[in-house]
Parts: structure tokens; sequence; C-alpha cells
């Protein structure tokens, strides 16, 4: 079977979890600059800038699809 | 000469010179080396301080085009494509539009960067797993699988940041980066720690580190002052026989004759006299008059000695530095004759405590328990469930084994993965057999939402 087979986020006998408007509120929350400059969460993100280079946007899915690709978020901006 | 006067350092010169007294050809010279100074200066092209810097634009500068929107990437599609729900979209009036949720109420003083934004789905999964778990409470310790994954990543920190502990797994497609797996533990607050997939597949370890993240690690408990005696006069029983004094060298090579005939009859006196330059061995220990006579408030004198012998090396202080120290032969005087300690070794006290405290922190008194060193040992209170990223790994393994009816099936399904999947089975259900052996919740976060939803206990 192929790997996209198999439904990620899921897993056979435990519940997955809904996001409700509170918490998208709350990640949005958490994402806010405080007054020290830092913020309750942060990612380690990867941008690439297509709108600049259309090509980076197929670059990104190509690097994000190899095997042990890193552990940065991909992130297209155009 | 009007561009001269117009410019800022001319002008200012010339208010200076104007306004200097007449006092002599001093002043002048002075005068006329700032005048030459603020001139060359204005040559020069450069500006003081004061003013404000204009920067030239370079032409063939490349000018970057503003963002009009993010995307995230659809790993789930075939093929993988950029993410139309995962995305945002700023609309020409300056709104933003999420892709999953239409337009965010957004403060413009958050300071919250665009790319962030295309990362919401996770992050509010992940703190609706946190919500889920945790359930309000406001100590308790989160497990959580996956820890470096985007949904899983904001359960840790959310969770950090509330005060909770939380004990992470990165998972085996990120454990490899040492670095990466150090950046995350930093997001745990203490007592919570992250550790990597290949410890937690040692479910002892795991349990260990989560019991103590749990209890918080006592200091009473790793300090056995009769287990440090017996350890070290069991050691020294075994140096003794290993190393006797009687035996210039225990390697019996060095006794080996390796040169010309007519050496040969040197070569005893030789080498006894080449290895007498080494530190002899070791007496030999009645091990019941060791136990008997070798107490922990001799140990404890004997390890003051080596401090003094130390302190005597470093400070060139040779009146008081033991040539002949040999630490056997001072535990074998010892047990002879045993010393009287001071009343400094027996009564330490903390050099916190008060302004007659004279113990160091960190020095080791087998006689009084002074690890903790007056800090405070945090408790992570108890488990209040887990959180489970599905790994691409960890969903192969868990839906392949769950097709397996029978034992053996199962087992056979495990055999049959690949180590990575394996490890990834193994280091997930020590997570999860933790969370249910307290009877609390387990939830699963990861990968796109589906509309169905279901509860079956974990078996």
């Amino acid at each position: 079977m192929h790997l996209l087979d198999y439904i990620l986020g899921q897993l056979p006998g435990f519940e997955t979890v809904e996001p409700s408007n509170a918490d998208v509120e709350e990640a949005l929350s958490a994402m806010k600059l405080e007054e020290d400059g830092s913020s309750r969460l942060n990612y380690f993100i990867q941008v690439y800038r297509a709108s600049d280079y259309p090509v980076y946007a197929d670059y990104a899915i190509h690097r994000s699809q190899e095997e042990l690709s890193g552990p940065r978020q991909f992130v297209v901006t155009k | 000469m009007a561009t001269l006067l117009m410019n800022p350092c001319i002008r200012i010169t010339a208010l200076t010179l104007s306004n200097l007294p007449s006092t002599g050809e001093s002043q002048r010279v002075s005068s006329l080396f700032l005048f030459v100074f603020m001139a060359a200066f204005y040559n020069c092209n450069l500006t003081p301080f004061s003013m404000a810097h204009e920067e030239t634009e370079d032409p063939m500068a490349y000018k970057r085009k503003p963002v009009s929107s993010v995307h995230a990437i659809d790993s789930s599609s075939n093929p993988p494509k950029l993410s139309t729900l995962d995305s945002v979209t700023m609309s020409s009036n300056g709104a933003v539009v999420h892709g999953r949720y239409g337009e965010l109420p957004l403060d413009p003083s958050a300071g919250i960067p665009l790319e962030y934004l295309a990362l919401l789905y996770p992050a509010a999964q992940g703190a609706a797993a946190l919500r889920t778990v945790a359930n309000g409470s406001k100590s308790g310790t989160v497990l959580v699988y996956g820890a470096g994954h985007a949904a899983a990543l904001a359960t840790l920190q959310l969770a950090s940041a509330d005060g909770l502990a939380v004990v992470g797994v990165v998972s085996g497609d990120q454990s490899g980066n040492d670095d990466y797996v150090d950046a995350v533990k930093c997001m745990a607050v203490e007592p919570g720690t992250v550790v990597s997939e290949e410890f937690a597949v040692l479910k002892a370890n795991f349990r260990e580190v989560v019991d103590s993240v749990v209890k918080g690690q006592d200091a009473q408990d790793v300090f056995d002052p009769d287990g440090f005696l017996e350890d070290f006069q069991k050691n020294l029983i075994e140096y003794s026989k290993y190393f006797p004094e009687n035996v210039l060298s225990p390697v019996p090579e060095d006794y080996n004759f390796s040169g010309k005939e007519k050496d040969r009859k040197y070569f005893d006196d030789n080498i006894s006299a080449y290895l007498s330059q080494f530190q002899k061995g070791s007496p030999a220990f009645d091990e019941v008059i060791l136990k008997e006579a070798f107490t922990k408030e001799q140990y404890a004198i004997f390890k003051s000695k080596f401090g003094k012998q130390l302190t005597a090396i470093i400070t060139g202080d040779d009146e008081d530095v033991a040539t002949d120290f040999n630490p056997a032969d001072i535990v074998k005087k010892m047990t002879e004759s045993p010393e009287l300690i001071s009343d400094y070794l027996k009564h330490q006290t903390h050099v916190l405590d008060g302004e007659k405290g004279d113990f160091v922190p960190y020095e080791f008194s087998i006689l009084k328990n002074q690890i903790a060193n007056n800090v405070d040992l945090p408790q992570g209170g108890p488990v209040l469930g887990a959180v489970v990223h599905v790994t691409p790994d960890l969903a192969v393994a868990v839906e392949t084994v769950a097709k397996a009816k029978t034992l053996r099936g199962k087992a056979e399904a495990l055999q049959f993965l690949t180590e990575s999947q394996k490890s990834a089975y193994a280091a997930a259900s020590s997570v999860v057999t933790i969370a249910k052996e307290h009877g609390k919740p387990v939830v699963v976060v990861g990968g796109e939402y589906f509309e169905s939803n279901w509860v079956i206990s974990y078996t």
C-alpha cells in the first residue's frame, strides 16, 4: 500500500481532536508578540519566496517530499 | 560659496568661530584646526553621527515583490500541491483571509507573521489537544509523541506556557538532528523534558523519566552513604588485588626480556629500577577489618586529604605537599590507627545557611546529604494524558498491526515492518501505555481533519 492510502492524523482506536473556534483564537493569541518580543508559540519555518521566483513553489513541494525532509515547516509565499 | 554656507558642518564651524572670545593665538589655531577638520569631513562625504544617513538606492538591486498569500504544502493530495485550506491571503483592504477559517479577526499590533498563519490549523489542533487532555488543570504532566511536528509542537509550547510539565518524544524522522532535539528540549520548561524516539523505545528508561518528572527527583533517593562506602571498600579490595605493592608492575609483559643475550643478566636490576619510578601498588587489606575500621567518618577524613594535597600542589606550598601521597597506604594506616574527625568535617553547614555556613555547594559529603543544595526540585504533577502526532511511520505501523486479529498475527505484522516503523510503534506505545495506566485520555493530532471520528478503547 502507498503511504497516501493511510490517513495521517488518525489512528485506529484513538480520538482525533477537532479544533473549535476557541482553539483557533487560542492559537492566534499564542502567536501574538508580547511586549518583550517573545511569543508563546514559535515555529521553525523555511520560506520559499515564489512571489519572486515562481519555480520555488514546485521546489518547496519537491523538498518537502524527500525522505527525512527535515524538522522545519515548509511555507510558500506568493 | 553659497553651497558651502548651506552645509551644516560649515555653518556650525562658522558659528563656533564667531562666538569664540579673542583670547590669543592658541585659540585661533585650535579654531582653524576645527574648521579644517570639518571641511575635510564634508569633502570626504562623511557625516557626523547626529546627521541622518541618506541611503542611495542601488539601481541593480533586486526589489522584492509584495507577498499576497502564504501556503503550506498539502502532502495528502496526489500529487502533492500547495494547500488551499492551510493558506492565508491578504485582500486589497488589508484583511487576512484563511483558507479554512475565513477572515481572521487580527489585531494589527499583534505582530503575527503571515507565514505563521498558514500553520494556524496545526496550531489550533495542538491547542485543542491540550484542552482535551489538560481539561483546565493548572498543574500536571502531559506526554507528547512527535513533539517536533507542528501540532504536537504547539501542544508542547502551550502546555509549557500554562505551567504544565511536558515529557515529549521527538519522532524518529527528526530525532537524528541533535540540534533540533535540543531546541525542542529548551521549549519544555523544567521539570519537563524532551527525549528522542531512540530513548523512548527503552520503555523502562522512559518510564523512569516520566516518574522523575511527575514526582520530582528527591535528593534523598540518590543519597546512600552506606552504599557509597560499601562501593569504595569493594573497589579498594579489587584494586589491592590487581595492584599489589610487592609487584612493581601488574603487566606480565613488562618482565619479558627482549634484548641482547649479553644484557640479560642486568635485566632484572634495570627493569626494577625503571618500574620503581612509578607509584607503587596497594598494601593488602583484610575485608573484615576494612569494614569494621574504615567507617563513614574515616572516609570523610580520607576524602578531605585529597583537597589538602591538591591545594598544597596548586599553591606551591612545598612544605605541605606529601611527596609519597599514596591513597591506598593512607587507608591502610587509617584502618590500623583511626583518626579523629574535626568539627569542620563533622558539622558542616551550608554556605547559604546564615553567616557561618562553610559547606561549598557541589562538594560531596558522605556525612550529610547536601545534594539538594537548597535548590527546590520542581514536581510536574500527575499525568494528565497523552498527545500523539501521527507520523507516516507510525500510521503504517499502527494500521498494519491493527488489521491483525490474533496476538501471533500482530507479532508477525510487527516483524515485517521496517526498523523505523517498529521504532515509531514502540516509542508511541511507551507514551500511550503510561497514559492508559493512569486512566488518562490519549488524543491524536496531525494530518488532515476528517469528518468521521471514533473513540474505541485501546487494547
